[in-house]
């Protein structure tokens, strides 16, 4: 009777756990707060009393990239005779940080903040916040996307620069030979599919290729990601290599994805394949310099987003009105022609 | 040990038969909600397809009014004598409809912009001026970022004509939620999802989903490719190249991320190669639909739980009355427990399978002169002590075997586990102990009640169940012969 009782109750369990599952809905949203920590507020230019105080509040200070904004706003509040005091979060994309540098800058009476948003969405709402109170700002290299409540935005429009790697591409195609009647394809590799710089300079290849490329050059459908390994980026790019032989061009969206590419040509040793990518580092320089390989990188103008994000900044406590809110700051294409002019204006000879 | 009674055939037969219910029932269940399903989403995705045509006009007929105006503007100024551009510029601005425009102006031959403060730069850097005059006709921008509002906008330009020459542009402005508004409608308003989409490059911007990209972001299809599972037969590929050649066949339904959409393009006169996308999600509009779709699975089910439940709870009526009637032909009504007939039967089925059975032990127990108790204090006390008795035998042997009463006073035990002869005589000498100290209701003194038993061990005595019982009979006819209060184990009588 025990038994016959269980298999009852199992039944009905069962039974139970049919409607249950017809009637289920609802999923539970997990939520993870990172730690909050930053470089604090530290002077780029000499303090004295009664000048204008400015608030910088970038991503990061350590790579050669944010260095290069630091400069370029250290080098225009020198001149405007401004104070400058530049924080960053430790992480990139820690938004957290920069509410509490938001916050700090106008508890310390900053008259104007320069902000390179961490989030593109969810610093939108403080910064209106801090807007709204009459507190001049800034942006740099990243641009708020829900609110225009900020005066004015100087940072790289991507999908100009995407457009200009394709250019670039098509020219050494055409430069080295390549038949237009010939059928090739080009590879794309980046970093993430969630990252929206990288999609816009992608969107932009595409954008120009397919308007200016001969249609036997086929851009290939599939986008391998390397997630910003540098390792994973190389095995990429050996694997294009191998399972795409009319492969004649590389297009690597950022930093990782290009030196990836470099890396993954220069082992195989396939000098037949034209490499045009992002910024300037060491292995992607070298294969530019080299006269075995075609290479060419699209750079971005990161002092002037600095420099000229700080003399806007004066100029809005001085009382004056941009007629623009969006700057491009604009790129410009590397290649084996003007790398040394390049080279030398790095460092200022 | 633990007394299990088996489920008889019947009972099994029983069983199986409400688990066959129960399978076909869910059987059915599961057929009629897998048809009704299908038949909901057919039925869906044509209403879906239908609203998408209708909304798709409805954007055509829009954008057909958004250039008309700008194409008329151009034609009345090409018609004038004389190009004054600052005072077409004022006119301009005096005509503009009630639209959800941003600004309009005009580009003289020279280039030069008449419009807003800032607008100089973007038309320059968008290339319109040459555009428009490539294009001849109306010509409507790539979603940009405006350099003034920083966010991303279209133009419409056409071009001004004068004495066959050309003479410049206009332009309107609008921000690229504008165009999600000319597909509102209010129903499934925050499901709409619109995009441009260029079929050449796979690139598509976002005018306005569900809120999870904002209005002007870019994506490529070749990255989100991976995720789409077509459905119905569609090619995803061939939706696009249909685009490209402007097919009349431009609806297509899809899973992405674990969600069903329909999606449709509609081409933009002046908007060379880009398309309108209008995407909705299947499953939105049938929400209700599905919903009754659940409503009759939990009533059918319920439907069927309350059936299992009627024949669970007439299967336990009829089995209680069995048991009953079992308990009548197997329990001896005075004392409670297991009768001669039941205890035969018993006996019988568990010799059936020798195999199961260890070392046991059998035993008569006849109470000493227990006629003496009727006669002297009445039969009601003879009931009494005869029930106290059963109690007692039952209490010691309930969980090691199985008691019974078959005759006036006289009891078998049949011990199964195999206890030594010393652990007998011990439990037989407290059972003695406590006979001895059955007193009636309202006596105070103890009875003295006494028994004689004989023992017999299996398989030593016999493997032989009558024979066991008569090794047994044997053993106690010896104690009766020797004065009673007593027990004898067969095996000593040899």
């Amino acid at each position: 009777m025990k038994k016959s009782r269980n298999k009852q109750l199992i039944l009905l369990l069962f039974l139970i756990g049919i409607i249950g599952v017809f009637s289920a809905c609802g999923k539970a949203e997990k939520k993870e707060e990172s730690k909050v920590e930053y470089y604090p507020f530290e002077p780029v230019t000499e303090i004295k009393d009664g000048r204008k105080d400015i608030y910088v509040i970038l991503k990061v200070l350590t790579s050669q990239y944010w260095q290069d904004i630091v400069k370029g706003i250290t080098d225009a509040g020198i001149e405007k005779d401004c104070n400058i005091y530049v924080g960053a979060d430790v992480g990139e994309g820690d938004w957290h940080a920069q509410k509490i540098l938001l916050d700090q800058a106008v508890a310390e009476g900053a008259d104007a903040i320069v902000l390179a948003p961490a989030n593109s969405s969810t610093l939108s709402e403080y910064v209106a916040e801090v807007h709204a109170q009459g507190m001049p700002i800034i942006l740099v290299d990243t641009i708020l996307n829900d609110t225009e409540s900020f005066d004015i935005c100087y940072m790289t429009d991507n999908l100009q620069a995407g457009q200009l790697a394709a250019e670039e591409m098509i020219r050494l195609l055409k430069e080295s030979g390549v038949s237009e009647d010939e059928s090739i394809s080009i590879a794309i590799q980046i970093t993430s599919s969630s990252s929206q710089t990288v999609i816009d300079r992608l969107a932009g290849f595409n954008q120009y290729w397919s308007a200016n490329a001969p249609e036997n050059w086929k851009v290939l459908d599939e986008v391998k990601e390397n997630g910003g390994d540098l390792e994973v980026a190389k095995q990429n790019s050996i694997d294009y290599l191998e399972e795409y032989p009319e492969l004649r061009g590389v297009f690597g969206c950022n930093n990782s994805s290009t030196v990836g590419f470099v890396n993954g040509l220069t082992e195989t040793g396939r000098n037949d394949v034209i490499l045009v990518g992002f910024d300037y580092a060491d292995e992607t320089a070298a294969l530019v310099a080299s006269d075995d390989w075609t290479a060419s990188v699209v750079v971005q103008n990161q002092y002037n987003m600095g420099y000229s994000g700080l003399e806007m900044a004066d100029a809005l406590i001085n009382g004056n009105i941009s007629d623009y809110k969006f700057i491009d700051t604009e790129t410009r294409v590397i290649n084996h022609e003007n790398y040394l002019e390049y080279e030398q204006s790095l460092t200022g000879e | 040990m633990k007394k299990e009674k088996k489920p008889s055939k019947q009972n099994i037969a029983y069983m199986h038969l409400i688990l066959m219910y129960v399978a076909f029932c869910l059987l059915v269940l599961l057929v009629t909600a897998g048809m009704l399903s299908r038949y909901l989403i057919r039925n869906n995705t044509a209403q879906i397809n239908n609203i998408l045509s209708l909304m798709s006009e409805k954007v055509n007929t829009s954008f057909e009014m958004m250039t008309d105006y700008i194409i008329e503007a151009s034609d009345l100024f090409s018609a004038q004598e004389e190009v004054d551009y600052a005072e077409n510029y004022r006119q301009l601005l005096q005509t503009v409809p009630d639209m959800p425009y941003f600004s309009a102006g005009i580009i003289d031959s020279d280039g030069t912009v008449y419009g807003a403060p800032g607008e100089q730069m973007d038309i320059e850097k968008q290339g319109f001026a040459l555009a428009v005059q490539e294009a001849g006709d109306v010509y409507i921008s790539e979603p940009y970022r405006s350099s003034v509002t920083a966010s991303n906008m279209i133009t419409i330009l056409a071009p001004i004509y004068h004495d066959g020459e050309s003479a410049g542009s206009i332009y309107v402005t609008y921000y690229l939620e504008t165009i999600q508004n000319l597909a509102y409608t209010n129903i499934l308003s925050e499901e709409t999802a619109v995009f441009l989409m260029n079929p050449y490059s796979g690139n598509f911007v976002n005018c306005s989903d569900d809120g999870t990209h904002p209005p002007g972001t870019w994506n490529n299809v070749r990255l989100i490719k991976k995720d789409i599972t077509c459905m119905d037969g569609y090619d995803y590929d061939k939706w696009l190249s249909d685009m490209s050649v402007g097919s009349e066949d431009n609806i297509i339904n899809f899973r992405q991320d674990g969600r069903a959409y329909t999606q449709a393009f509609v081409h933009i006169h002046g908007m060379d190669n880009w398309s309108l996308v209008i995407r909705i999600p299947i499953t939105e509009l049938s929400g209700t639909m599905q919903q009754f779709t659940v409503n009759v699975i939990i009533c059918a089910t319920l439907l069927v739980l309350a059936t299992l439940l009627l024949a669970v709870i007439l299967y336990r009526r009829e089995h209680s009355k069995s048991e009953i009637l079992k308990d009548l032909s197997d329990r001896d009504p005075l004392t409670k427990i297991m009768n001669r007939r039941g205890f035969n039967e018993t006996m019988t089925k568990m010799f059936a399978d020798k195999a199961s059975i260890g070392r046991s032990t059998f035993m008569f127990l006849d109470l000493d002169f227990f006629k003496d108790v009727n006669d002297t204090y009445g039969h009601a006390s003879g009931d009494y002590v005869l029930c106290t008795a059963a109690a007692l035998l039952e209490k010691t042997f309930r969980d090691i075997g199985i008691v019974a009463r078959v005759g006036g006073d006289e009891f078998n035990v049949f011990v199964t586990e195999p206890l030594s002869v010393e652990d007998m005589d011990t439990l037989l000498a407290g059972l003695r102990m406590e006979f001895h100290d059955i007193t009636l209701p309202k006596e105070k003194e103890p009875l003295g009640i006494s028994f004689s038993a004989g023992l017999a061990v299996y398989p030593q005595d016999s493997k032989d169940l009558k024979k066991l019982i008569e090794c047994a009979d044997k053993a106690l006819y010896n104690v009766k012969q020797n004065g009673r209060k007593n027990h004898y184990w067969y095996a000593d009588l040899k």
